[in-house]
């Protein structure tokens, strides 16, 4: 205790304890605007990446303008906004957008809200299922976009880029005979929706919206599966870090299995007694009960005719000759199991 | 009388177990505050679309604690959850300013209410990490709190941080030994 609180004079506070100091009592006063974008019209604006760096933002009254957030940021709100088209990085809270309308986004958030919205076209990055209400005519795609910061973003942010629920929409008000939501045609391109900034501030930030660069896996979510053929992949933690090895399998899924479709991906931690119940009738159960206590699990799912073929042999493409714990489905009819259980599981964890 | 009642009498030093109602709008912040209260983990919390319960253990009570959905479309059914509650909870984004006047609103219908008439009534002043957050004292005068006639208490925190959560859960328990 220091010496400054106890000045003899003054009797010791019996009663009453000091209040107590917080951090937010301690910490700088930030400006405001620095981190609000309000009241403009016909503008290009935005923040390039590390001057956001985690705190809150908030967009509010624009009119036809672009509006580029190019860093983390705790949480966001975005009200009273028509006619923009709005990039918002990493979210590690809530994005909040209400009373908006004819707005096109790249959103990837923690949780995904609207209220009182109309005609939203949204590329999503979504870590829980996003919710609307009193919305109508919206309409979901996944993120699909890409910067060298990006990635250390969502680490910072802490999302994992294998999370992303963004097809799966719960309406709080649906209207019996009526769609509030839909998804984007997957023939929609990014630089339509959302065209890079050609303004001075933005020159520096190397962006590309191509699907093979995007830092989101692009899956179909739930878009119509194109065969009854399924596989799921599960790289476990182990020597070699699962995150590069799901990222190069993807990769080379992308570039040589032509017929397979990347359903869905999600990372998530497993105890042994969950690693039993997914994976119980497996001969290499203790193996996987085993990794799974090393950190999380990245579970990947393709559908496609011959998926399974394809999988197994792009997990012994990209593992080759090292020490990888990994589990492909041995065959469709076990798939079909496989893929139900895992992301049954995954689905109980997100409450 | 049940075998569990039955079973809770005999024991010897019986815990008290306090049953706690989290209301809020939407995206105030209360399943996080519900998680902070339980330890558990906070980075993939789901808007709540019907309810959440914990139980979590405090100097010799057993809190049970709901926490309600809070979306407008979905708040006439608080009402359902107003038999025998010990402590309101209302949580307060304190950075949507936007929404100030909302969530009084919403805070005077429940201080009306006939079931909750005399329940004590802890106010966090949720989200104090974020640079646009009102303070406790501008929140309490801005909705006029001063004006409420029952036991109350407000209480800024981060429910993401933890900080101010123990305080507050503090009051609760003191207030209720007090009974």
């Amino acid at each position: 205790m220091g010496c400054l609180c106890s000045h003899p004079e003054e009797p010791a506070a019996q009663e009453e304890e000091a209040p107590k100091v917080y951090s937010w009592d301690r910490r700088d006063k930030v400006d405001p605007k620095d981190f609000t974008i309000a009241n403009l019209k016909d503008e290009t604006v935005g923040r390039v990446p590390g001057t956001v760096n985690g705190q809150q933002f908030i967009i509010q009254d624009c009119e036809n303008c672009n509006i580029f957030i190019f860093d983390h940021a705790a949480t966001i709100t975005i009200d009273d906004c028509v006619n923009c088209r709005i990039f918002l990085g990493p979210i590690k809270g809530s994005v909040f957008i209400r009373d908006c309308k004819d707005c096109k986004c790249m959103f990837a958030c923690q949780q995904f809200r609207t209220r009182d919205c109309k005609k939203i076209d949204c590329f999503l990055s979504c870590a829980t299922q996003p919710i609307i209400e009193a919305s109508t005519g919206m309409k979901f795609a996944c993120f699909q976009y890409f910067y060298p910061e990006l990635e250390a973003q969502f680490a910072a942010a802490g999302l994992s880029v294998f999370n992303n629920n963004w097809s799966n929409i719960h309406d709080f008000t649906p209207v019996p005979g009526e769609n509030s939501w839909g998804l984007l045609s997957e023939d929609v391109k990014v630089e339509d929706c959302l065209p890079n900034p050609t303004t001075e501030q933005f020159q520096g930030v190397q962006i590309s919206t191509q699907s093979q660069d995007s830092v989101i896996p692009i899956t179909r979510g739930s878009r119509r599966k194109m065969s009854d053929e399924s596989c799921l992949v599960v790289f476990f933690s182990g020597d070699v870090d699962n995150r590069e090895l799901a990222r190069r399998f993807l990769q080379k899924m992308g570039q040589e299995a032509e017929g397979c479709a990347l359903m869905q991906t999600k990372e998530i931690s497993m105890t042994g007694d969950d690693v039993r119940r997914v994976f119980g009738s497996s001969a290499e159960l203790e193996l996987f009960v085993q990794a799974a206590q090393r950190g999380p699990v990245i579970g990947i799912e393709y559908n496609g005719t011959n998926s399974v073929h394809s999988c197994k042999e792009n997990v012994q493409a990209v593992v080759g000759s090292a020490a990888a714990v990994v589990y492909t489905s041995d065959s469709p009819a076990k798939a079909a199991t496989d893929v139900d259980n895992f992301y049954n599981f995954a689905d109980m964890q997100m409450m | 009388m049940g075998l569990l009642a039955l079973l809770r009498k005999l024991k010897s030093n019986p815990e008290k177990e306090l049953k706690i109602l989290l209301l809020g709008l939407d995206n105030a912040g209360k399943t996080t505050l519900l998680k902070a209260l339980a330890s558990e983990d906070i980075s993939h919390i789901t808007p709540t679309q019907g309810f959440n319960i914990k139980s979590v253990q405090s100097s010799g009570f057993r809190l049970n604690v709901w926490d309600i959905g809070g979306q407008r479309k979905i708040r006439p059914y608080w009402k359902n959850y107003f038999e025998n509650i010990d402590i309101l909870v209302y949580v307060i984004d304190s950075a949507d300013r936007k929404r100030f006047e909302e969530t009084g609103e919403e805070l005077a219908e429940l201080l009306e209410e006939d079931k909750l008439a005399g329940v004590p009534m802890l106010i966090f002043a949720n989200k104090q990490d974020l640079f646009n957050a009102a303070t406790a004292t501008e929140i309490s005068d801005g909705l006029g709190l001063g004006s409420i006639r029952r036991t109350w208490q407000i209480q800024a925190c981060s429910a993401m941080s933890g900080e101010g959560v123990e305080e507050g859960m503090k009051w609760v328990i003191q207030t209720v030994s007090k009974k």
